[in-house]
């Protein structure tokens, strides 16, 4: 396995700054061309990454039929607090139709009337208030989502949790099955089922 | 200086007024995204430190690897220097104490002061040879570590002293992620085991802890063998060295958070005997040992102030104390012990703020005092000598930010200024554009500086018998990086290097000198991920450095290699419970420069090339809650040496051949 190398020992050049550049700018890269470039990156920004799941859950949850004013009234995603999505959400849901119920993001304040909403994410800057709106919620058909801490065992339903640089979930089902949501099982195999303390 | 002071200057008026968005999503990309299953956007990575706030990898304006704790328990490695080990570009060498990290073509055989490692952000270079110390000697247990993220390049721009070539950080596991006990034994040849216990647990009432601690002890082989103690000028035990590979651990880490706060704090007691006999010492005398003491506490504070900035501020106490013993030749006295003693404290404040949703703005200032750095030898007749005693504040101030010049251009900039004790200030600008006109292709054009004041050691050493060592060295480095995703599961990555290095403070003919050299490198890297839990990484590198202007008579101690390939492949064999990886790293032959005292010069010689292959067989919870893996090093048992110091008489210090280790861990 040895590889002797042909160069004397101390014979360094003492030349100033010459030559090199040619090997380097010799390197055109010729790897692997055609279709392979297609599919999406595998680094996101976290946030982008917590967007795509909100989007998701609209999609792997079962609401009553009583929170919907009609067949066709929207799925209200709720944002409550210092929103760190930015435009992604919006961007994600537009002209989005999931089970005939069109997606609309709000923006809200904790004071809000939150229980017009199907998907509530409470961020981070609000967990003082978090007990205090989880109460007010309580028994309402109303998806709480965070990503502070122990979000879920204050009675939060998801959590979004990074593991590894990796956006993972906690769900507390007990509390979703309390407000009569049905979350689907495809979602709770990739979670880590947590309960209320 | 005045130039820098423009490019600065330049890079600063941009940062502040160039105008537009971070915009981290294009239509392309939305739609690719909501496309994702649910199984992959929790596969999904995103990575912290290159711009010290968070970024995916594909923006942060370097190169960046990630090595999480998965692949450091499916590849069986040791330490943070196996971790490293397997990383493009990186190259690991031990002289049988401590382990040196050779990067972007450059080996001086200094103590990896050129390179700054963190742990959890805080720095953890110490402050008498600003080693970065990565074997056995790293503060943290590696079972204890979430990931490593290593970013490539001069860092000095937010990191000021040491980031020259790059910057290490590693990430600890969290109380929440240990959820629980952990229990840990491994035993291995040459009589080495260690046993960690680890507890951690989130609170309900928002305090989460973790502790840790661990204790290894090696035995090492029993005899090693030097040719060069075994002439007809010089006979010691025929050149065995005989029981002298003894090392021995004991390290506790642990970590409080509540609310904003977060407390964490390590504490490492090494003990090594030297079976290489370092100038001066007697051959195969166990006196020949270095005991290290490494310890910090630091209070991280980090609260969002809605709307308005978020705040990170840092205090912190370090300590740093190592004892070098000394067998001299029959003489009275016949025993020295030289011990060196660092203590410092320092805080940090950054603040980081986005505009308009989109932009990411940073400026930080740090401060910090070296109020102890201390040098005193001891003899066995009980004198002491005179210490040599020091100490310097110094600060940093630094502003950075990152703008969408368009949806698929980025601009990324920065500068910092340095006051480091009484050494000429420094000015680290940087400046990046990331280009991704496909959304799996990115484009990168970096420019980017760092500087390295003189350490204690070098300063003390320097000023006998010449003057001593006054100027930082600094790097200037031009890089081009192309990063393209083939497919779902593949990236690949092709990089090139130049790096202009003036006053590097490099140790020959008994002191220390400044020498100018340039480097210049080229880096192909191929990663790939697949769901059912098959991995693999690939990397070729090619590396020269040339010293610029080298004085007649003057030897430029280079060890780095030319040559570096790296191959790593992980695969399940049970799903999700039995995995089998195999690791092959190629490193080209190597200067070695080693002292003959009869001429006190340094002499060249080349130690060959080599390649190891490490194989390690991990399973988990075929017992529940129960980890079991077996390694085997140098599979193929090849027998190589890496290139020995200016302190030893010998030209290469052989490495171990084959050698397993298994391992268990269970979870309560």
């Amino acid at each position: 396995m040895n590889c002797p190398d042909t160069k004397p020992t101390v014979a360094h050049k003492a030349d100033g700054h010459s030559q090199p550049i040619q090997w380097l700018l010799v390197c055109v890269w010729l790897l692997l061309a055609g279709n392979g470039w297609a599919a999406e990156n595998p680094a996101l920004a976290e946030y982008q990454v917590k967007a795509a799941y909100l989007y998701n859950f609209t999609k792997f949850t079962d609401w009553p039929a009583t929170a919907f004013a009609s067949v066709d009234a929207p799925i209200v995603i709720g944002i409550v607090g210092d929103d760190p999505f930015g435009k992604t959400l919006d961007d994600l849901v537009k002209d989005e139709i999931v089970r005939g119920h069109p997606l609309v993001v709000k923006r809200l304040d904790p004071k809000d009337d939150l229980r017009g909403c199907h998907v509530l994410f409470i961020c981070r800057n609000e967990k003082d208030q978090l007990p205090a709106l989880l109460q007010k919620l309580k028994g309402t058909p109303v998806l709480t989502v965070g990503d502070a801490g122990d979000f879920a065992e204050m009675g939060g339903m998801v959590n979004f949790v990074l593991v590894q640089e990796k956006v993972k979930l906690e769900i507390n089902q007990a509390a979703a099955e309390e407000a009569s949501l049905q979350i689907s099982a495809k979602l709770l195999r990739l979670a880590r089922i947590v309960k209320t303390n | 200086m005045k130039q820098k002071l423009k490019i600065g200057i330049a890079g600063l008026s941009l940062v502040l007024f160039s105008g537009l968005a971070w915009a981290t999503v294009n239509a392309e990309s939305l739609s690719a995204l909501k496309n994702m299953s649910l199984e992959d956007l929790g596969e999904v990575n995103v990575v912290v430190a290159a711009s010290k706030y968070e970024q995916k990898t594909t923006q942060a304006p370097s190169s960046v690897s990630i090595v999480t704790q998965e692949e450091i328990k499916l590849y069986g490695y040791r330490t943070l220097a196996d971790v490293l080990a397997s990383l493009q570009g990186f190259n690991v060498s031990s002289d049988r104490n401590i382990s040196y990290l050779g990067v972007r073509g450059v080996s001086l055989g200094d103590f990896n002061s050129r390179v700054l490692l963190l742990i959890d952000g805080h720095r953890i270079n110490n402050d008498l040879t600003d080693s970065a110390e990565i074997g056995n000697e790293f503060l943290l247990d590696v079972d204890l570590i979430d990931r490593v993220e290593v970013i490539r390049g001069p860092g000095s721009v937010l990191y000021g002293n040491n980031a020259f070539f790059g910057v290490i950080n590693v990430i600890t596991r969290k109380a929440q992620q240990v959820n629980g006990a952990e229990a840990s034994g491994q035993y291995g040849d040459f009589g080495a085991y260690k046993f960690r216990v680890t507890g951690g647990k989130s609170f309900t009432n928002g305090i989460s802890l973790l502790l840790s601690g661990t204790y290894f002890d090696s035995a090492g082989p029993d005899q090693i063998y030097f040719k060069k103690f075994n002439t007809s000028s010089l006979n010691v035990n025929n050149g065995v060295a005989q029981n002298m590979d003894g090392e021995s651990y004991g390290s506790f880490f642990g970590s409080v958070g509540y609310k904003d706060f977060a407390l964490e704090g390590g504490y490492i007691r090494r003990d090594k005997v030297d079976p290489t006999a370092p100038i001066p010492d007697t051959f195969n005398d166990p006196r020949a040992r270095t005991v290290e003491d490494r310890s910090y506490v630091d209070l991280k504070i980090k609260h969002e102030f809605p709307e308005i900035v978020d705040l990170t501020a840092r205090l912190y106490y370090d300590r740093y104390d190592i004892k070098n013993g000394y067998p001299v030749p029959p003489s009275d006295p016949d025993f020295y012990q030289e011990v060196q003693l660092g203590e410092w404290w320092g805080a940090e404040l950054q603040l980081n703020k986005k505009l308009w949703e989109k932009h990411m703005i940073s400026v930080g200032m740090e401060y910090r005092d070296d109020f102890k750095q201390s040098d005193q030898l001891f003899d066995s007749n009980n004198n002491y000598y005179p210490p040599t005693l020091r100490s310097r504040q110094s600060y940093g101030v630094f502003a950075e930010g990152d703008f969408a010049l368009r949806d698929d251009l980025h601009f990324n900039g920065g500068v910092r200024y340095d006051q480091y004790g009484d050494f000429d200030p420094s000015l680290s600008p940087r400046l990046g554009l990331i280009y991704n006109p496909f959304k799996k292709s990115t484009f990168k054009a970096l420019y980017g500086t760092a500087f390295r004041a003189p350490n204690f050691q070098e300063i003390i050493n320097s000023s006998y018998p010449g003057p001593s060592i006054q100027t930082p060295e600094t790097i200037n480095s031009y890089e081009l990086v192309y990063e393209q995703g083939i497919g779902q599961h593949l990236r690949s990555s092709i990089s090139g290097f130049y790096d202009r290095m003036d006053d590097l403070i490099v140790f020959e003919h008994g002191s220390y000198n400044n020498f100018n050299a340039d480097s210049l490198g080229m880096e192909l890297a191929l990663e790939g991920t697949w769901p059912q839990g098959v991995r693999t990484r690939a990397s070729y590198t090619l590396q020269r450095t040339e010293p610029q202007n080298l004085p007649s008579g003057e030897i430029f101690p280079n060890s780095a290699p030319e040559h570096i390939v790296k191959l790593n492949l992980g695969v399940p064999v049970v799903k999700e419970n039995l995995f089998a990886s195999l690791e092959f790293q190629y490193t080209s032959s190597r200067h070695t420069f080693y002292a003959d005292i009869y001429q006190n010069t340094l002499q060249g010689r080349d130690t060959p090339g080599f390649a190891i292959v490490n194989f390690t067989l991990f399973s988990k919870n075929i017992v529940k809650n129960l980890e079991v893996s077996a390694s085997i090093y140098n599979l193929l048992d090849e027998s190589y040496a890496d290139p020995s110091s200016r302190f030893h008489l010998q030209a290469k210090i052989p490495q171990d051949g084959r050698s397993f280790r298994v391992k268990a861990t269970y979870r309560f």
